[in-house]
């Protein structure tokens, strides 16, 4: 499963990696790096239904996480990604607007690794 | 030839007005039999003895006068008194010529007269007081009498205007006549003929103004002239029983004659005026008579006569000069000297009086102008104090609102800074947690013996441990900061990393913004300038300079977007650039722009272009206050629908 993850700090590469040592080394999952909204579309664009999942983070500078939410749910819409957004504002609004945008699923920081890994399981 | 006509016709004109007189006088005769209101009496006597008198040159009435004094004193009117008194020493003067006694009654006048301030009554007692000085011989002192009578001539509108001044102009014809000053004479006898053409009454005066003219004209030398005037003068004499007025007739006449060689018309003319002073025992014109007459017989050397008239002189000379005479009249001068002496001393007085007043006015003005600046004063130092406690209050509420906006800009801070904190914790949580697995796993491979996979573990751990540091330094830094923004202005300079000062601010300043407001995002750039290293500066107070500059610029990117088509990239970018020893911070933005009518104003405290409640309109200001106490400058460029620039310039 190729999973792209969207963040604008560069150090959350390392920390997915170091996580899922055991998965990446045992080929389960394969991990994308895209460190802004653009960027992500940009590899979206070349590597059409490559990625699965997106995690993406949803305060970044230029292009929100929520903006690339909408554009990845209209315009990969046969079928889309799955998308989960991260963030560290779990108010109600941004839950909202995410789960309006198509989110499938919402998630808040700092990231429960461990709850990350069952949902990822569920999807598998 | 036509002189002497004109003559005929005055002589005629003033013959029917002096029987007309006569029928006025009888008149009020008639009433007077009527009247016995004490008031009305006293003023149809009055007008009776001055009928006869003045107008008509007859004696005057002594019963009547007495009558008139009597009613005076029962009246105890001054004024009454004063026209009584005058009458008397009229009546002595120009009848009895006796100037003492007319003296006397003329002096005790006077002050009642000054006391009612009748200025008519005053001016003839002076004029009368004249005339027996003119026939004392005393010239100098009947000049000063006229003068003083000619300085209390009552207003031009009373009736009796004319007349005074006919009198005035009368006595200095008669004074400039005995100084032999023909043009003088002249000069008032012209003027009092012309003054006597004005009233036209009283055949008196008529007969004293052909005297007057025929004077003139005998001192000038022109003798011809001059007899006419004493001829016309002399078919008058029947009607008028003035005693003073033929004196006046024939000193000048027989001076004239005597000048002219007329030795026999001088005596003949001597002997009228020795039989008119017989006829009313006149001493002034017996003595004058009685003069002439020594002179002339002396002359023509009849020693007997002459003798005898220089016996009658010498003993009326006596009588009239005698010491005890004398005595009185210096008496009376005294008495009036002391008495005007008086009267200045009470003016002189009065005016120190009133002067004190004026002082003590002035004073109270003062007083009253010092205690009115003293009011004033006292208010103004009340409003004063109230102004000062105004501005005072005024401090306090600046202080609080600066403290409030530094609140404000905390308030957008706090979510960005949730949001910065969160991150590093993040990776430190998770990282630690890696870590925790990554020694078990490390612990596995030791028991399998896999060096290999031990030591790759332990490069991983050691990695990550380092994360772990940076991140949770991040995060110190971030609360360090926000202490810093929160505490007052420590107004210490620090050499600080202006690039990371930038950076650190940009982001919170993001956050922040995004935190408040889900749809806000904008793209945000940095080019900073590597080689400035550290500035010295106060870094707390540049920072928020740097998070007002970048709230701004957010702020006017926001509102583009929102009244914008979708094409729009909002845009905000922060450089900084080493130029020779200053530093350059600029912080751009592509919004819309400062109006020019608005861009004078923009670091003006409490101005903002914000809805209400929310921008205190602080921020520019403060962050130009700060800027300027840095010693440094803060300029804006912008242009509407553009963008724009903000540029920071710090000495370094």
């Amino acid at each position: 499963m190729k999973i792209l993850v969207v963040d604008d700090e560069q150090d959350v590469k390392i920390l997915f990696e170091q996580r899922f040592r055991k998965e990446i080394k045992n080929k389960e999952i394969e991990f994308v790096f895209a460190f802004s909204g653009e960027e992500a579309l940009t590899y979206l664009d070349g590597n059409n239904h490559e990625a699965v999942l997106i995690l993406s983070d949803i305060n970044m500078p230029g292009m929100s996480g929520l903006d690339l939410l909408g554009r990845i749910k209209k315009k990969f819409q046969t079928p889309p990604p799955m998308v989960m957004m991260i963030t560290a504002y779990g108010d109600k609004e941004n839950y909202d607007t995410a789960m309006e945008l198509g989110a499938d699923d919402f998630l808040t920081k700092p990231v429960e690794f461990t709850l990350l890994k069952e949902k990822l399981k569920a999807i598998q | 030839m036509i002189k002497r006509i004109s003559v005929l016709i005055i002589v005629i004109h003033f013959g029917i007005t002096g029987l007309c007189q006569t029928k006025y006088t009888d008149s009020l005769k008639a009433v007077l039999t009527h009247t016995k209101n004490a008031t009305e009496r006293f003023n149809l006597l009055n007008n009776i003895v001055l009928d006869l008198t003045s107008f008509r040159g007859d004696n005057v009435d002594s019963s009547a006068t007495m009558e008139m004094l009597q009613i005076a004193q029962e009246l105890n009117n001054d004024s009454l008194k004063a026209i009584s008194y005058n009458w008397l020493g009229s009546f002595f003067y120009l009848k009895k010529g006796d100037n003492t006694s007319a003296l006397e009654y003329y002096f005790k006048a006077l002050p009642l007269a000054e006391k009612t301030k009748e200025k008519r009554r005053i001016s003839s007692l002076y004029f009368d007081m004249a005339l027996v000085y003119f026939d004392m011989l005393d010239n100098e002192m009947a000049l000063k009498m006229t003068r003083k009578g000619g300085e209390n001539l009552p207003d031009k509108s009373h009736p009796l205007y004319d007349f005074m001044l006919l009198q005035y102009e009368a006595n200095m014809v008669q004074y400039f006549l005995l100084a032999k000053n023909a043009d003088s004479a002249f000069k008032y006898a012209r003027e009092s003929h012309e003054t006597l053409g004005r009233f036209n009454e009283g055949i008196a005066y008529v007969y004293l103004d052909h005297i007057n003219l025929a004077s003139s004209y005998a001192i000038s030398g022109n003798a011809q002239k001059a007899e006419e005037y004493f001829t016309a003068a002399m078919p008058l004499q029947d009607s008028i029983e003035n005693a003073s007025t033929h004196l006046y007739f024939y000193n000048n006449y027989i001076h004239f004659l005597l000048a002219n060689g007329r030795t026999s018309d001088a005596v003949i003319q001597s002997r009228r005026l020795m039989a008119l002073g017989l006829q009313h025992e006149n001493n002034n014109l017996k003595l004058a008579g009685a003069g002439f007459l020594r002179q002339l017989y002396d002359t023509l050397n009849q020693k007997d006569s002459a003798y005898y008239y220089s016996m009658m002189e010498a003993e009326i000379n006596s009588q009239i000069f005698s010491q005890a005479n004398k005595n009185k009249v210096q008496s009376l001068i005294f008495n009036e000297q002391l008495r005007s002496v008086e009267e200045k001393n009470k003016e002189v007085a009065y005016r120190n009086k009133l002067k004190q007043y004026g002082l003590l006015a002035g004073l109270g003005m003062v007083l009253f102008i010092s205690f009115i600046l003293f009011r004033n004063n006292r208010q103004k130092q009340k409003t004063n104090k109230v102004l000062e406690k105004t501005l005072s209050d005024l401090k306090s509420t600046q202080t609080q609102l600066i403290q409030s906006e530094k609140m404000a800009s905390l308030g957008e801070l706090t979510a960005g800074i949730a949001h910065e904190i969160q991150n590093p914790l993040n990776f430190v949580n998770n990282f630690s947690e890696v870590n925790q697995e990554l020694i078990s796993e490390m612990i596995e491979e030791v028991e399998k013996g896999n060096t290999a996979e031990v030591k790759a573990i332990a490069k991983d751990i050691k990695e990550n441990e380092e994360k772990i540091n940076h991140h949770g330094k991040r995060a110190d830094a971030i609360v360090k900061g926000m202490l810093q923004h929160s505490r007052s202005s420590s107004g210490v300079k620090e050499p600080t990393d202006i690039n990371a000062l930038c950076d650190e601010y940009l982001r919170l300043s993001y956050h922040g913004l995004r935190a408040k407001d889900k749809s806000f995002n904008a793209k945000f750039e940095t080019d900073f300038d590597n080689s400035i290293g550290n500035i010295n500066i106060i870094s707390q107070d540049i920072g928020r300079v740097l998070l007002n500059l970048i709230n701004n610029a957010f702020y006017a990117v926001t509102e583009k977007k929102k009244s914008c088509v979708e094409e729009y990239n909002p845009s905000v970018s922060v450089a900084t650039k080493k130029i020779n020893d200053k530093v350059e911070i600029s912080v751009k933005d592509n919004g819309n722009g400062i109006p020019e009518s608005v861009k004078e104003k923009i670091f003006q405290p409490f101005f903002t272009t914000k809805p209400t409640g929310q921008g205190t309109g602080l921020g520019l200001s403060l962050s130009y206050d700060i800027v300027k106490a840095h010693g440094g400058e803060i300029k804006v460029e912008t242009k509407e629908g553009e963008g724009t620039a903000f540029t920071i310039q710090l000495i370094m």
